[in-house]
Protein backbone atom coordinates (compact mmCIF):
# COMPACT_ATOMS: atom_id res chain seq x y z
CA UNK A 1 0.00 0.00 0.00
CA UNK A 2 0.95 3.61 -0.07
CA UNK A 3 1.09 3.73 -3.83
CA UNK A 4 -0.86 6.66 -5.23
CA UNK A 5 -2.95 4.32 -7.36
CA UNK A 6 -3.93 2.25 -4.32
CA UNK A 7 -4.59 4.92 -1.74
CA UNK A 8 -4.26 8.66 -1.90
CA UNK A 9 -4.76 11.46 0.60
CA UNK A 10 -8.11 13.20 0.53
CA UNK A 11 -8.24 16.06 -1.93
CA UNK A 12 -9.59 18.60 0.52
CA UNK A 13 -10.04 19.06 4.24
CA UNK A 14 -13.13 17.51 5.79
CA UNK A 15 -12.58 19.52 8.93
CA UNK A 16 -14.55 22.53 7.79
CA UNK A 17 -18.18 22.91 6.85
CA UNK A 18 -18.46 24.61 3.51
CA UNK A 19 -21.42 26.81 4.31
CA UNK A 20 -22.04 30.51 3.98
CA UNK A 21 -21.34 32.65 7.05
CA UNK A 22 -24.40 33.81 8.94
CA UNK A 23 -22.94 37.21 9.73
CA UNK A 24 -20.35 39.23 7.84
CA UNK A 25 -18.61 40.02 11.14
CA UNK A 26 -18.39 36.71 12.94
CA UNK A 27 -18.63 36.61 16.70
CA UNK A 28 -15.56 34.91 18.18
CA UNK A 29 -16.40 31.69 20.00
CA UNK A 30 -13.81 32.32 22.66
CA UNK A 31 -11.56 35.05 23.97
CA UNK A 32 -8.02 34.98 25.21
CA UNK A 33 -7.36 34.43 28.91
CA UNK A 34 -6.30 37.76 30.24
CA UNK A 35 -5.23 39.02 33.65
CA UNK A 36 -4.17 42.56 34.34
CA UNK A 37 -5.29 46.10 33.80
CA UNK A 38 -8.64 46.24 31.98
CA UNK A 39 -8.54 46.50 28.21
CA UNK A 40 -10.50 45.42 25.16
CA UNK A 41 -9.43 42.05 23.79
CA UNK A 42 -10.12 42.80 20.18
CA UNK A 43 -10.47 45.44 17.51
CA UNK A 44 -12.21 45.84 14.17
CA UNK A 45 -10.53 46.99 11.00
CA UNK A 46 -11.07 47.11 7.26
CA UNK A 47 -8.79 45.16 4.97
CA UNK A 48 -7.13 47.57 2.56
CA UNK A 49 -4.63 45.50 0.60
CA UNK A 50 -1.19 43.95 0.66
CA UNK A 51 2.33 45.17 0.14
CA UNK A 52 5.73 44.04 1.34
CA UNK A 53 8.30 45.25 3.81
CA UNK A 54 11.94 44.64 4.65
CA UNK A 55 12.76 44.13 8.30
CA UNK A 56 15.49 42.77 10.54
CA UNK A 57 14.90 39.14 11.37
CA UNK A 58 14.65 39.00 15.15
CA UNK A 59 14.11 35.28 15.69
CA UNK A 60 17.47 34.41 17.17
CA UNK A 61 17.30 30.75 16.14
CA UNK A 62 16.60 31.57 12.50
CA UNK A 63 19.50 31.07 10.10
CA UNK A 64 18.70 34.58 8.87
CA UNK A 65 18.91 36.10 12.36
CA UNK A 66 19.90 39.77 12.41
CA UNK A 67 19.77 39.97 8.66
CA UNK A 68 17.39 41.81 6.38
CA UNK A 69 14.41 39.75 5.25
CA UNK A 70 11.36 40.54 3.17
CA UNK A 71 7.82 39.72 4.17
CA UNK A 72 4.40 40.23 2.65
CA UNK A 73 2.19 42.35 4.88
CA UNK A 74 -1.51 43.10 4.90
CA UNK A 75 -2.64 46.63 5.57
CA UNK A 76 -5.76 46.95 7.71
CA UNK A 77 -7.27 50.40 8.07
CA UNK A 78 -8.47 50.94 11.60
CA UNK A 79 -10.54 54.06 12.14
CA UNK A 80 -11.38 54.49 15.83
CA UNK A 81 -14.23 52.29 17.05
CA UNK A 82 -17.03 53.74 19.16
CA UNK A 83 -18.15 52.02 22.33
CA UNK A 84 -21.88 52.61 22.66
CA UNK A 85 -22.86 49.90 25.11
CA UNK A 86 -21.82 47.44 27.78
CA UNK A 87 -23.23 44.00 28.24
CA UNK A 88 -22.80 41.65 31.17
CA UNK A 89 -23.11 37.89 30.95
CA UNK A 90 -23.88 35.59 33.85
CA UNK A 91 -23.23 31.90 34.05
CA UNK A 92 -26.13 29.48 33.87
CA UNK A 93 -26.44 25.75 33.49
CA UNK A 94 -26.96 26.30 29.77
CA UNK A 95 -23.96 28.57 29.11
CA UNK A 96 -23.57 32.32 29.28
CA UNK A 97 -26.79 34.32 29.48
CA UNK A 98 -27.21 38.08 29.09
CA UNK A 99 -27.64 39.60 32.55
CA UNK A 100 -27.99 43.30 31.75
CA UNK A 101 -27.25 45.91 29.11
CA UNK A 102 -26.21 49.50 29.32
CA UNK A 103 -26.36 51.85 26.35
CA UNK A 104 -24.67 55.20 25.96
CA UNK A 105 -27.01 58.16 26.09
CA UNK A 106 -25.40 59.98 23.20
CA UNK A 107 -24.68 57.99 20.08
CA UNK A 108 -23.35 58.88 16.67
CA UNK A 109 -25.89 59.90 14.06
CA UNK A 110 -24.61 57.23 11.64
CA UNK A 111 -25.48 54.43 14.07
CA UNK A 112 -29.15 55.00 13.26
CA UNK A 113 -28.48 53.56 9.84
CA UNK A 114 -27.76 50.21 11.50
CA UNK A 115 -30.27 50.06 14.35
CA UNK A 116 -33.05 51.94 16.07
CA UNK A 117 -31.67 53.71 19.10
CA UNK A 118 -34.17 54.02 21.98
CA UNK A 119 -35.90 57.41 22.13
CA UNK A 120 -36.46 57.40 25.86
CA UNK A 121 -33.73 55.65 27.73
CA UNK A 122 -33.35 55.67 31.48
CA UNK A 123 -29.57 55.52 31.77
CA UNK A 124 -29.52 55.64 35.57
CA UNK A 125 -31.99 52.78 35.88
CA UNK A 126 -30.10 50.61 33.41
CA UNK A 127 -26.81 51.41 35.09
CA UNK A 128 -28.20 50.47 38.50
CA UNK A 129 -29.54 47.20 37.10
CA UNK A 130 -26.13 46.33 35.72
CA UNK A 131 -24.39 47.38 38.94
CA UNK A 132 -26.75 45.26 41.03
CA UNK A 133 -25.96 42.20 38.98
CA UNK A 134 -22.24 42.85 38.90
CA UNK A 135 -21.49 40.12 41.43
CA UNK A 136 -23.12 37.47 39.28
CA UNK A 137 -21.54 38.67 36.05
CA UNK A 138 -18.65 36.55 34.81
CA UNK A 139 -18.01 38.20 31.47
CA UNK A 140 -18.26 41.81 30.45
CA UNK A 141 -18.33 42.87 26.82
CA UNK A 142 -18.33 46.22 25.10
CA UNK A 143 -20.80 46.76 22.29
CA UNK A 144 -18.91 48.67 19.64
CA UNK A 145 -19.49 49.99 16.17
CA UNK A 146 -17.03 50.81 13.42
CA UNK A 147 -16.79 54.07 11.53
CA UNK A 148 -16.40 53.11 7.88
CA UNK A 149 -17.56 56.59 6.80
CA UNK A 150 -14.17 57.92 7.90
CA UNK A 151 -12.47 55.83 5.22
CA UNK A 152 -12.63 56.28 1.50
CA UNK A 153 -14.54 53.11 0.67
CA UNK A 154 -17.97 54.74 0.47
CA UNK A 155 -19.57 52.61 3.16
CA UNK A 156 -21.78 54.59 5.49
CA UNK A 157 -23.46 52.04 7.72
CA UNK A 158 -21.40 51.02 10.75
CA UNK A 159 -20.81 47.41 11.70
CA UNK A 160 -21.63 46.23 15.19
CA UNK A 161 -19.77 43.73 17.32
CA UNK A 162 -19.28 42.67 20.90
CA UNK A 163 -15.73 42.71 22.24
CA UNK A 164 -14.81 41.27 25.61
CA UNK A 165 -13.31 43.54 28.24
CA UNK A 166 -10.35 41.65 29.69
CA UNK A 167 -9.83 42.27 33.40
CA UNK A 168 -8.81 40.52 36.60
CA UNK A 169 -11.77 41.94 38.48
CA UNK A 170 -15.21 42.53 36.96
CA UNK A 171 -15.72 45.73 38.94
CA UNK A 172 -12.52 47.19 37.52
CA UNK A 173 -13.64 46.15 34.06
CA UNK A 174 -17.02 47.77 34.59
CA UNK A 175 -15.47 51.06 35.64
CA UNK A 176 -13.14 50.94 32.66
CA UNK A 177 -16.13 50.25 30.41
CA UNK A 178 -18.07 53.15 31.93
CA UNK A 179 -15.15 55.50 31.32
CA UNK A 180 -15.15 54.49 27.66
CA UNK A 181 -18.90 54.58 27.13
CA UNK A 182 -19.85 56.80 24.22
CA UNK A 183 -16.19 57.47 23.39
CA UNK A 184 -13.81 56.49 20.65
CA UNK A 185 -11.03 53.96 21.09
CA UNK A 186 -7.88 53.78 19.00
CA UNK A 187 -6.03 50.68 17.88
CA UNK A 188 -3.01 51.82 19.95
CA UNK A 189 -5.08 51.42 23.12
CA UNK A 190 -5.62 47.74 22.36
CA UNK A 191 -2.60 46.33 20.53
CA UNK A 192 1.08 47.14 20.19
CA UNK A 193 3.52 46.48 17.40
CA UNK A 194 5.23 43.10 17.70
CA UNK A 195 2.24 41.43 19.39
CA UNK A 196 0.43 38.49 17.88
CA UNK A 197 -3.26 38.55 17.03
CA UNK A 198 -5.82 36.17 15.57
CA UNK A 199 -7.75 37.31 12.55
CA UNK A 200 -11.39 36.32 12.26
CA UNK A 201 -13.11 37.07 9.01
CA UNK A 202 -15.30 35.86 6.21
CA UNK A 203 -13.47 34.63 3.12
CA UNK A 204 -14.11 35.74 -0.45
CA UNK A 205 -17.36 34.30 -1.76
CA UNK A 206 -17.00 32.16 -4.87
CA UNK A 207 -20.60 31.02 -5.29
CA UNK A 208 -21.66 27.56 -6.41
CA UNK A 209 -18.63 25.68 -7.67
CA UNK A 210 -17.79 22.27 -9.04
CA UNK A 211 -15.51 19.71 -7.35
CA UNK A 212 -12.41 20.71 -9.33
CA UNK A 213 -12.35 24.26 -8.00
CA UNK A 214 -14.05 23.52 -4.68
CA UNK A 215 -12.05 20.48 -3.61
CA UNK A 216 -9.17 20.32 -6.06
CA UNK A 217 -9.95 16.95 -7.64
CA UNK A 218 -8.08 16.20 -10.83
CA UNK A 219 -9.47 17.07 -14.23
CA UNK A 220 -10.03 13.79 -16.05
CA UNK A 221 -8.66 13.07 -19.50
CA UNK A 222 -10.42 14.75 -22.43
CA UNK A 223 -12.00 11.49 -23.68
CA UNK A 224 -13.89 10.96 -20.40
CA UNK A 225 -17.55 10.14 -20.89
CA UNK A 226 -20.04 12.74 -19.70
CA UNK A 227 -17.77 15.14 -17.90
CA UNK A 228 -14.11 15.66 -17.27
CA UNK A 229 -14.47 18.16 -14.42
CA UNK A 230 -16.29 15.68 -12.19
CA UNK A 231 -15.22 13.01 -9.75
CA UNK A 232 -14.25 9.71 -11.37
CA UNK A 233 -16.26 7.63 -8.95
CA UNK A 234 -18.68 8.86 -6.34
CA UNK A 235 -18.73 5.63 -4.42
CA UNK A 236 -19.39 1.90 -4.43
CA UNK A 237 -22.54 -0.01 -5.41
CA UNK A 238 -23.34 -0.58 -1.76
CA UNK A 239 -24.10 1.43 0.30
CA UNK A 240 -26.27 2.83 -2.48
CA UNK A 241 -25.95 6.36 -1.20
CA UNK A 242 -23.25 8.98 -1.65
CA UNK A 243 -20.85 9.21 1.27
CA UNK A 244 -20.38 12.54 3.01
CA UNK A 245 -16.66 12.38 2.25
CA UNK A 246 -17.10 12.53 -1.53
CA UNK A 247 -15.95 15.86 -3.01
CA UNK A 248 -19.06 17.35 -4.55
CA UNK A 249 -20.31 20.64 -5.99
CA UNK A 250 -21.76 23.37 -3.78
CA UNK A 251 -21.07 26.67 -2.06
CA UNK A 252 -17.47 27.76 -2.04
CA UNK A 253 -16.16 30.73 -0.11
CA UNK A 254 -17.87 33.16 2.25
CA UNK A 255 -16.90 30.91 5.13
CA UNK A 256 -15.91 32.05 8.58
CA UNK A 257 -12.22 31.39 9.07
CA UNK A 258 -9.99 32.10 12.02
CA UNK A 259 -6.27 32.37 11.49
CA UNK A 260 -3.98 32.31 14.47
CA UNK A 261 -0.89 34.23 15.51
CA UNK A 262 -0.50 36.98 12.96
CA UNK A 263 2.33 39.27 13.92
CA UNK A 264 1.63 42.99 14.00
CA UNK A 265 4.58 44.57 12.18
CA UNK A 266 3.59 48.18 12.54
CA UNK A 267 0.82 50.39 13.86
CA UNK A 268 0.83 53.78 12.23
CA UNK A 269 -1.22 56.88 11.71
CA UNK A 270 0.14 58.32 8.47
CA UNK A 271 -1.30 56.20 5.69
CA UNK A 272 0.72 57.97 3.00
CA UNK A 273 3.89 56.23 4.16
CA UNK A 274 2.62 52.80 3.26
CA UNK A 275 -0.01 53.25 0.55
CA UNK A 276 1.30 52.27 -2.90
CA UNK A 277 1.43 54.97 -5.57
CA UNK A 278 -2.08 55.40 -6.92
CA UNK A 279 -3.55 53.81 -3.82
CA UNK A 280 -4.41 50.21 -3.08
CA UNK A 281 -6.18 48.78 -6.12
CA UNK A 282 -9.93 48.53 -5.49
CA UNK A 283 -9.49 50.33 -2.20
CA UNK A 284 -7.81 53.72 -2.49
CA UNK A 285 -5.78 55.53 0.10
CA UNK A 286 -5.60 54.87 3.82
CA UNK A 287 -6.83 57.95 5.66
CA UNK A 288 -6.81 56.69 9.24
CA UNK A 289 -4.69 54.67 11.60
CA UNK A 290 -3.58 51.41 10.12
CA UNK A 291 -2.07 48.07 11.15
CA UNK A 292 0.42 46.11 9.11
CA UNK A 293 0.02 42.42 9.79
CA UNK A 294 2.56 39.89 8.56
CA UNK A 295 1.13 37.52 5.98
CA UNK A 296 -2.37 37.36 4.60
CA UNK A 297 -5.83 37.68 6.06
CA UNK A 298 -9.01 35.99 4.80
CA UNK A 299 -11.55 37.98 2.82
CA UNK A 300 -11.60 40.58 0.05
CA UNK A 301 -10.56 44.21 0.34
CA UNK A 302 -13.06 46.55 2.04
CA UNK A 303 -14.27 43.74 4.30
CA UNK A 304 -14.34 44.23 8.04
CA UNK A 305 -12.17 41.79 9.97
CA UNK A 306 -11.84 41.22 13.66
CA UNK A 307 -8.42 41.19 15.26
CA UNK A 308 -8.58 39.28 18.51
CA UNK A 309 -6.00 38.86 21.25
CA UNK A 310 -4.10 35.61 20.69
CA UNK A 311 -5.64 32.34 21.91
CA UNK A 312 -2.40 30.44 21.44
CA UNK A 313 1.09 30.84 22.78
CA UNK A 314 3.18 33.35 20.87
CA UNK A 315 5.75 31.60 18.62
CA UNK A 316 8.49 34.10 19.53
CA UNK A 317 9.18 36.73 22.19
CA UNK A 318 7.10 39.86 21.73
CA UNK A 319 9.34 42.64 20.47
CA UNK A 320 8.70 45.49 18.10
CA UNK A 321 10.17 44.61 14.69
CA UNK A 322 12.70 46.94 13.14
CA UNK A 323 11.23 47.83 9.76
CA UNK A 324 13.72 49.18 7.23
CA UNK A 325 11.55 49.66 4.20
CA UNK A 326 7.90 49.41 3.14
CA UNK A 327 7.19 49.09 -0.54
CA UNK A 328 5.02 51.84 -2.01
CA UNK A 329 5.56 50.83 -5.61
CA UNK A 330 2.45 51.28 -7.76
CA UNK A 331 0.28 48.18 -7.99
CA UNK A 332 -1.31 49.22 -11.27
CA UNK A 333 0.58 47.41 -14.00
CA UNK B 1 -57.91 24.65 36.25
CA UNK B 2 -59.04 23.28 32.93
CA UNK B 3 -60.03 19.64 32.96
CA UNK B 4 -58.16 17.23 30.80
CA UNK B 5 -59.50 13.97 29.40
CA UNK B 6 -57.17 11.01 29.57
CA UNK B 7 -56.89 8.22 27.08
CA UNK B 8 -59.15 5.99 29.17
CA UNK B 9 -61.83 8.67 29.33
CA UNK B 10 -61.30 9.75 32.93
CA UNK B 11 -61.23 13.39 33.78
CA UNK B 12 -58.19 14.77 35.51
CA UNK B 13 -58.07 18.20 37.03
CA UNK B 14 -54.33 18.41 37.60
CA UNK B 15 -52.65 18.74 34.25
CA UNK B 16 -49.14 19.65 35.34
CA UNK B 17 -46.74 17.63 37.40
CA UNK B 18 -43.14 18.26 38.42
CA UNK B 19 -40.76 15.39 39.02
CA UNK B 20 -37.64 15.69 41.08
CA UNK B 21 -34.85 13.61 39.53
CA UNK B 22 -32.53 14.09 42.51
CA UNK B 23 -31.20 10.66 43.48
CA UNK B 24 -33.73 8.92 41.24
CA UNK B 25 -32.91 5.92 39.09
CA UNK B 26 -33.04 7.17 35.49
CA UNK B 27 -34.86 4.26 33.84
CA UNK B 28 -37.44 3.83 36.59
CA UNK B 29 -38.17 7.54 36.70
CA UNK B 30 -38.53 7.65 32.93
CA UNK B 31 -41.15 4.88 32.88
CA UNK B 32 -43.20 6.79 35.43
CA UNK B 33 -42.84 10.02 33.45
CA UNK B 34 -43.80 8.28 30.19
CA UNK B 35 -46.98 6.94 31.80
CA UNK B 36 -47.99 10.36 33.05
CA UNK B 37 -47.30 11.91 29.66
CA UNK B 38 -49.52 9.40 27.89
CA UNK B 39 -52.23 10.12 30.44
CA UNK B 40 -52.22 13.69 29.17
CA UNK B 41 -50.09 15.40 31.78
CA UNK B 42 -47.59 18.16 31.14
CA UNK B 43 -44.44 17.02 32.90
CA UNK B 44 -41.39 18.94 34.07
CA UNK B 45 -38.34 17.05 35.27
CA UNK B 46 -36.04 19.04 37.53
CA UNK B 47 -32.54 18.35 38.81
CA UNK B 48 -31.79 16.20 35.77
CA UNK B 49 -28.04 16.18 36.43
CA UNK B 50 -28.63 14.45 39.78
CA UNK B 51 -30.44 11.41 38.38
CA UNK B 52 -28.60 8.13 38.82
CA UNK B 53 -27.73 5.10 36.72
CA UNK B 54 -26.81 1.97 38.67
CA UNK B 55 -23.62 0.15 37.78
CA UNK B 56 -19.88 0.66 37.66
CA UNK B 57 -18.72 3.97 36.26
CA UNK B 58 -16.44 2.55 33.62
CA UNK B 59 -18.97 0.07 32.28
CA UNK B 60 -21.70 2.72 31.96
CA UNK B 61 -19.28 5.09 30.30
CA UNK B 62 -18.33 2.33 27.89
CA UNK B 63 -21.97 1.69 27.04
CA UNK B 64 -22.65 5.34 26.32
CA UNK B 65 -19.41 5.72 24.41
CA UNK B 66 -20.31 2.76 22.24
CA UNK B 67 -23.78 4.20 21.73
CA UNK B 68 -22.27 7.41 20.39
CA UNK B 69 -20.65 5.53 17.57
CA UNK B 70 -24.07 4.73 16.16
CA UNK B 71 -24.64 7.22 13.36
CA UNK B 72 -25.54 7.37 9.72
CA UNK B 73 -22.68 5.75 7.84
CA UNK B 74 -23.00 7.91 4.75
CA UNK B 75 -23.44 11.18 6.65
CA UNK B 76 -22.96 11.41 10.43
CA UNK B 77 -24.61 14.83 10.48
CA UNK B 78 -27.96 13.17 9.84
CA UNK B 79 -28.03 11.41 13.20
CA UNK B 80 -29.14 9.61 15.26
CA UNK B 81 -27.99 12.25 17.68
CA UNK B 82 -26.77 11.49 21.17
CA UNK B 83 -27.35 14.30 23.65
CA UNK B 84 -24.48 15.17 25.96
CA UNK B 85 -26.24 17.59 28.27
CA UNK B 86 -28.06 16.18 31.33
CA UNK B 87 -31.50 17.65 30.61
CA UNK B 88 -31.41 16.53 26.99
CA UNK B 89 -30.12 13.08 27.88
CA UNK B 90 -33.00 12.54 30.30
CA UNK B 91 -35.50 13.80 27.73
CA UNK B 92 -34.09 11.43 25.13
CA UNK B 93 -34.35 8.52 27.59
CA UNK B 94 -38.07 9.20 28.09
CA UNK B 95 -38.52 9.45 24.32
CA UNK B 96 -37.39 5.88 24.01
CA UNK B 97 -40.30 4.86 26.20
CA UNK B 98 -42.97 6.64 24.16
CA UNK B 99 -44.63 5.45 20.94
CA UNK B 100 -42.50 7.84 18.91
CA UNK B 101 -43.85 6.72 15.54
CA UNK B 102 -47.42 7.56 16.54
CA UNK B 103 -48.72 11.09 16.87
CA UNK B 104 -49.94 10.26 20.38
CA UNK B 105 -46.37 9.58 21.44
CA UNK B 106 -44.96 12.65 19.73
CA UNK B 107 -47.56 14.90 21.30
CA UNK B 108 -46.77 13.39 24.68
CA UNK B 109 -43.08 14.05 24.08
CA UNK B 110 -43.74 17.70 23.35
CA UNK B 111 -45.45 18.00 26.74
CA UNK B 112 -42.21 17.04 28.48
CA UNK B 113 -39.70 19.63 29.59
CA UNK B 114 -36.47 18.91 31.42
CA UNK B 115 -34.22 21.20 33.39
CA UNK B 116 -30.76 21.27 34.92
CA UNK B 117 -31.13 22.12 38.60
CA UNK B 118 -34.25 23.95 39.77
CA UNK B 119 -34.91 27.12 37.77
CA UNK B 120 -36.27 30.18 39.54
CA UNK B 121 -39.83 29.73 38.31
CA UNK B 122 -40.05 26.36 40.09
CA UNK B 123 -38.78 27.41 43.50
CA UNK B 124 -41.35 26.49 46.12
CA UNK B 125 -43.44 24.39 43.77
CA UNK B 126 -44.44 20.87 44.69
CA UNK B 127 -42.19 18.12 43.34
CA UNK B 128 -43.00 14.43 43.06
CA UNK B 129 -40.38 11.82 43.94
CA UNK B 130 -41.46 8.30 42.97
CA UNK B 131 -40.52 5.93 45.78
CA UNK B 132 -39.83 2.94 43.57
CA UNK B 133 -37.23 4.99 41.69
CA UNK B 134 -35.33 5.99 44.83
CA UNK B 135 -31.63 5.27 44.37
CA UNK B 136 -30.76 5.31 48.07
CA UNK B 137 -31.88 1.70 48.31
CA UNK B 138 -29.21 0.69 45.78
CA UNK B 139 -26.39 -1.34 47.26
CA UNK B 140 -24.36 -1.45 44.05
CA UNK B 141 -22.18 1.29 42.58
CA UNK B 142 -23.83 4.12 40.72
CA UNK B 143 -23.08 7.18 38.58
CA UNK B 144 -25.00 10.42 38.24
CA UNK B 145 -26.03 11.85 34.89
CA UNK B 146 -23.95 14.93 35.64
CA UNK B 147 -20.79 12.85 36.04
CA UNK B 148 -21.62 10.94 32.87
CA UNK B 149 -22.16 14.09 30.84
CA UNK B 150 -18.99 15.70 32.13
CA UNK B 151 -17.05 12.79 30.63
CA UNK B 152 -18.57 13.72 27.27
CA UNK B 153 -17.69 17.36 27.49
CA UNK B 154 -20.59 18.96 29.33
CA UNK B 155 -19.28 22.03 31.12
CA UNK B 156 -21.10 22.64 34.36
Amino acid sequence: MGHRRVSAPHRSSLGYRRVRARRIIPAPRAWQEYEGAPKLLGFLGIKAGMTHCVYMEDRLRSHLANREVTAAVTCIETPPIVIFGLRGYEKSAYGLQIAADLLATETKEELKRRLKTPKEYDFKKAKKKLEDKLEKIVELRAIVHTQPYLTGIGMKTPQIAEIKIGCSDIKEGFEYGLSLLGKELLIRDVFKAGEFVDSIGVTKGKGFQGPVKRHGVKILQHKSKGTKRGVGSIGPWTPSRTMWTIPRYGQMGFHVRTEYNKRIMQIGSDGLQIVPKGGFVRYGVVKNNYVLVKGSIPGPKKRTVMLRGPMRKAPQPIKEPQILHISTRSQQG
Amino acid sequence: MAKNTTRTGTQISVTKINFDADNAILGRLSTEVAKYLLEGYTVNILNCEKAVISGKKHSILREYRDMQQIHTHTNPRRGPFHPKRPDRLVRRTVRGMLPWKKSRGRQAYHRLLTYIGVPEEFTGSEMVKPKFADASKLTCKKITIGELCKEFGWDE
